[in-house]
């Protein structure tokens, strides 16, 4: 990984288009500005981790009698619109 | 029709049917083709199921069965992507986790939908981070929620 020391207002570029700039440092917080295209995704890392995990769990789900129980009713009205 | 072996048993694969995810989903970034499976016996659960690894099946509903007032933003890039013309172009996913012995603690992944373009055949998990759902909303709760808006909306007009 490479290791940059910034100070406040300056910033990093990456590739052509992509500014990073620290706006602000508070304790252990830091505020970060990004200038990128729109086509760049950008998460914080913690909510793309959360939502692998919930992929990794729905994979290991058991469909069980109780399962059907729950969404029965949801069921019987979806099919009464089809 | 091709064969392929899957979480769920066999399947006939209809290449119509085919979902490709360019860029996989999180946690399977290597899978690229899928296909949403109706099983009579597990509906309204429908299955995501791999064409590529006979390991994976995730679990998935459409999310306004769950929560009637459900709204999806699907960013101008994602339009882009998956080459979306039309709502009539769309379907839309949420995926599900049910923990197993506990079918009450099941939850429903409102945050980030499934989204597939019927007629191009791609799909995507968007992530709506700044949309006020959560990733694991509990089932029984929120299908408790529609009932009483349906109730409110049923009584407002009637």
């Amino acid at each position: 990984m490479l290791v940059l020391s910034r100070r406040i207002n300056e910033s990093i570029i990456i590739g052509d288009d992509i500014e990073i700039k620290i706006l602000k440092v508070e304790g252990k917080t830091v505020k970060i500005g990004i200038s990128a295209p729109k086509s760049v995704k950008i998460y914080r890392k913690e909510i793309y981790d959360s939502i692998k995990r919930e992929n990794i769990e729905a994979m290991k789900s058991e469909l069980t009698e109780g399962v059907r129980e729950i969404l029965g009713g949801v069921r019987d009205e979806d099919r009464g619109q089809r | 029709m091709e064969k392929v072996m899957t979480k769920i048993g066999e399947l006939e694969i209809d290449e119509e049917k085919v979902v490709r995810f360019e860029k996989g989903i999180p946690g399977f970034e290597s899978l690229r083709d899928f296909i949403v499976v109706e099983k009579e016996e597990s509906y309204p659960i429908l299955w995501l199921v791999s064409l590529d690894s006979p390991n994976v099946a995730i679990p998935v509903i459409d999310p306004w069965l769950i929560r009637v007032d459900y709204t999806v933003d699907i960013d101008e890039e994602t339009v882009k992507e998956l080459e979306i013309e039309g709502m009539e172009d769309l379907r839309i996913l949420a995926v599900l986790v049910i923990p197993v012995g506990n079918p009450k603690d099941m939850t429903i992944n409102l945050m980030a939908p499934i989204v597939i373009n019927k007629r191009t055949g791609k799909g995507k998990q968007i992530i709506m981070e700044n949309s006020g759902y959560g990733i694991r909303h509990k089932v029984v709760d929120e299908i408790e929620r529609s009932k009483k808006i349906m109730k409110d909306m049923s009584e407002n007009t009637g």
